[in-house]
C-alpha cells in the first residue's frame, strides 16, 4: 500500500491550496456536499450529508439540448459538455465514493453518457474514513468499509495525531506529488495504526444483512412481497437519496418560442413511472417496491455483476414510514 | 462523443387518417440522410418527439425494403400523441433510433408465416409483411388474420385491400361482433377465434402477433392449442419508455429491458420472464 502522512493541522491549509487550483466540493452542511470557497466552509459532522454525491455526476435536472421554434422550423442547440475544470471532492464518505464505480456500469458501460463521463473524468475524489458510522450504516455487509477505498483516489484515515493518506490511483499519486510540501512518507508504525483504526471502525458498523446467495434467494413470484412494506407512502425519498438509484425521466420545458429537453431524476416508487394508457405493469405498491429490491439485489447483479447498493443507510435514516431495507431483505430470505 | 438524446430532425411529408383516433405519419430526414446513414429492421422502434411536448416510442410501420422515409402510426391517447395529431404537413419532428431488437427474419426464412394482428398492433406487422412480400421468394405461405373493434377502426385499408387480392397471401379480415357495417364482407368475431377457424398449420411455420394485451394473450393460447411451439411464436411488447437504450429504468421485465433486449420476444423467451408486462 502506498501511503503518506498529513499532519492534522495541515489539512485545512491543504484545502485552501486546492481551492486555488480546483473547484472544491466538500460536505457544506447537514444537507449536502457543495462547492466551498474556503477551508472554513468544510462541515465535518458525525452524520453523513443527507444527500449523496450522485448529483455532481448525474444532476437531478440536466439540459440535454435546447431547441428554438420558428414556425415549421426547429433549430437544435446541442448540449455543451460540462466544463472540464478539474474538480476535487474532499472528505467524501467512502460509501458515496463506492457508489460511483457502480453508476459507471450504467452511464459509462455499453452506453456512454457524454456529460457523466466528462464529470467523472475531471473529478478527483479524496475520501475521509467515517469515524462515527451511524446505526443505519451497513456498508461492511456489501463489501465496503468505513475506511473503504473503492471509487476514491485518496483516502484519509484519522489516526491519533495525523491523517494517514492512502494513495489509491495514479491521479491520487499525482496530487500528493503536486502538493508534496504537505505530505511526509508513512512508516510501518503508521501503517500498523491505520490497520487497527480501520478494524475498530468496522466494528462500529453494527447493522448487517447477509448478501451471500441473496440474488438467487429473491423470487419474483414469492407471496412475501405483498406483506413487506404496507406502511410505505410511495414518496420516493429512498430513491432520491440513494447514491446508486439512477432512474430518470426526459421532458420538454419551454414556451412557444423554444425550450429545452431535460433529464430529471425519477423514481420506481411512483405510480406514473410505468403507467401507459393501455396498461400498467406495476399498479400496486408491492409491485413497485419489489422492483426496487429486485433491481438492486438481483437484476443489477445479473446484468453487471454488482449489487446496486453500498449500504449507506440513507433510505433507512430518512424513510418517513420507518422502513429498514436490511429488515426487508432478511424477511424476504425467510 | 455522440449525444444519444440529441434527435435528428424530420419533416412530416404526409399524414393519413387511418381511423378516428389513429394517424400515420410519413417522415423524411431534413439532413437528407436515409439509405446512406440510416437503416432499420422490422420490429425495431424509434423515439419520436414534438418539440415542447415531449418524446414517445413508436414502432416503424413501413418496410425497410421501401426506405427513403420512415412511417409511424400513432393512436391519440396522451399528451405527446395528441401533439402528433395536431401536426400539419411540413412540420418538424424529432427522431432518434432505431432501437431494440427486430423480428428474427433469418429464423423465418423458408417458413410459412402466420400474422395475427389487432387494432394498431398491425403497425409493426405491416413493416414485416411488406418486407416479406418484397422478398417473397424467401418465405413460404403467408397468412394474415387482422381484426379491429369495428370497420372504422381497421388501419391501412389500402394495404388490406391489396393483401386480400394478392396471390399467395391468405388474408382474413374481421371485426368484433357489432362492429360490422353494411357491405362488410369479412369475418365477424375476435381475432383468436377467427384464427382458430382459419387453422394455419404449425408445420414449418412461425406465427407473429401484435395487438392489445388481451388479444395477444388469447392468440398465444389459440396458437398453442393449434400445435405451435413457444419458440415458433413471436410477439412484440409495449412498455412505458423514455430513453430507449436500457438506462431510464421503466421498461424492464426481470433483468431484460424491453427497449434494448426487445421489443420483439418469442413466447419461449417470455415464459422465462416474470409476469410483469
Amino acid at each position: 500500500m502506498e501511503a503518506r502522512i498529513l499532519q492534522r493541522d495541515r489539512l485545512l491549509q491543504l484545502v485552501d491550496e486546492l481551492i486555488k487550483d480546483y473547484e472544491v466540493i466538500a460536505p457544506r452542511d447537514e444537507l449536502s456536499y457543495g462547492e466551498i470557497g474556503s477551508s472554513s466552509e468544510v462541515y465535518l459532522a458525525e452524520e453523513k450529508p443527507v444527500k449523496s454525491l450522485k448529483e455532481f455526476f448525474f444532476p437531478d435536472r440536466e439540459v440535454l439540448f435546447e431547441y428554438l421554434l420558428r414556425g415549421e422550423e426547429v433549430k437544435l442547440v446541442p448540449l455543451s459538455l460540462p466544463d472540464d475544470t478539474a474538480r476535487v471532492i474532499l472528505c467524501a464518505r467512502p460509501c458515496d465514493a463506492a457508489a460511483l464505480p457502480i453508476l459507471d456500469q450504467v452511464f459509462a458501460g455499453d452506453y456512454l453518457d457524454p456529460s457523466y463521463l466528462q464529470r467523472r473524468k475531471s473529478t478527483l475524489i479524496i475520501s475521509l474514513a467515517c469515524q462515527h458510522p451511524a446505526k443505519t450504516c451497513f456498508c461492511t455487509s456489501l463489501g465496503g468499509s468505513p475506511a473503504g477505498t473503492e471509487g476514491s483516489d485518496l483516502l484519509l484515515t484519522p489516526l491519533s495525531e495525523v491523517y494517514h493518506v492512502q494513495v489509491i490511483t495514479e491521479r491520487g499519486r499525482a496530487l500528493v506529488e503536486k502538493y508534496g510540501q504537505f505530505f511526509q512518507e508513512s512508516d510501518e508504525a503508521w501503517e500498523r495504526e491505520r490497520a487497527l483504526v480501520e478494524a475498530e471502525l468496522r466494528e462500529r458498523v453494527t447493522k448487517r444483512v447477509d448478501v451471500e446467495g441473496l440474488s438467487e434467494a429473491l423470487e419474483f413470484g414469492s407471496p412475501i412481497w405483498e406483506t413487506l412494506t404496507p406502511q410505505c407512502v410511495d414518496c420516493g425519498v429512498c430513491t432520491f437519496l440513494c447514491p446508486t438509484c439512477h432512474c430518470f425521466d426526459i421532458q420538454d420545458e419551454g414556451d412557444p418560442g423554444g425550450g429545452a429537453r431535460i433529464r430529471l431524476w425519477d423514481s420506481c416508487a411512483f405510480r406514473e413511472f410505468t403507467k401507459m394508457n393501455v396498461a400498467q405493469p406495476r399498479p400496486t405498491h408491492f409491485r413497485r417496491y419489489r422492483q426496487r429490491i429486485m433491481h438492486k439485489f438481483r437484476y443489477y447483479v445479473e446484468n453487471f455483476g454488482k449489487t446496486l447498493c453500498v449500504g449507506c443507510g440513507r433510505c433507512i435514516a430518512h424513510c418517513p414510514s420507518g422502513i429498514d431495507i436490511t429488515e426487508v431483505l432478511n424477511r424476504v430470505r425467510g | 462523443m455522440e449525444n444519444t438524446f440529441l434527435p435528428r430532425l424530420m419533416t412530416v411529408e404526409s399524414i393519413i387518417s387511418e381511423t378516428p383516433d389513429i394517424k400515420t405519419f410519413r417522415l423524411t430526414f431534413q439532413d437528407g440522410g436515409t439509405e446512406r446513414d440510416f437503416s432499420f429492421q422490422p420490429g425495431q422502434f424509434g423515439v419520436f418527439s414534438v418539440f415542447g411536448q415531449g418524446e414517445a416510442p413508436f414502432g416503424f410501420a413501413n418496410s425497410p425494403t421501401r426506405a427513403g422515409h420512415v412511417e409511424c402510426s400513432i393512436k391519440r391517447v396522451g399528451k405527446v400523441t395528441r401533439a402528433f395529431h395536431r401536426l400539419n404537413v411540413g412540420d418538424t419532428v424529432g427522431f432518434r433510433g432505431p432501437y431494440g431488437r427486430g423480428f428474427p427474419i433469418e429464423e423465418m426464412r423458408g417458413k410459412n408465416l402466420v400474422f395475427a394482428g389487432g387494432g394498431i398492433g398491425l403497425a409493426p406487422l405491416r413493416s414485416l409483411i411488406w418486407n416479406c412480400i418484397d422478398t417473397r421468394a424467401d418465405f413460404g405461405d403467408i397468412t394474415i388474420v387482422y381484426g379491429a373493434r369495428s370497420t372504422a377502426d381497421l388501419v391501412y385499408k389500402q394495404d388490406l385491400e391489396r393483401w386480400v387480392e394478392m396471390e399467395g397471401i391468405h388474408t382474413v379480415l374481421t371485426v368484433d361482433p357489432g362492429g360490422e357495417d353494411e357491405g362488410w364482407k369479412g369475418e365477424i368475431g375476435f381475432v383468436p377465434a377467427v384464427l382458430e377457424r382459419v387453422e394455419p398449420s404449425p408445420e414449418s411455420a412461425m406465427a407473429i402477433t401484435c395487438g392489445p394485451p388481451i388479444m395477444i394473450k388469447f392468440v398465444l393460447r389459440s396458437l398453442t392449442e393449434m400445435g405451435f411451439a413457444p419458440a415458433q411464436i413471436i410477439t412484440t411488447l409495449e412498455m412505458k419508455m423514455k430513453c430507449g437504450v436500457g438506462k431510464c429504468g421503466r421498461c424492464n421485465i426481470g433483468s431484460l429491458y424491453v427497449c434494448k433486449d426487445g421489443p420483439v420476444f418469442s413466447y419461449e423467451d417470455l415464459r422465462g420472464l416474470p409476469d410483469e408486462y
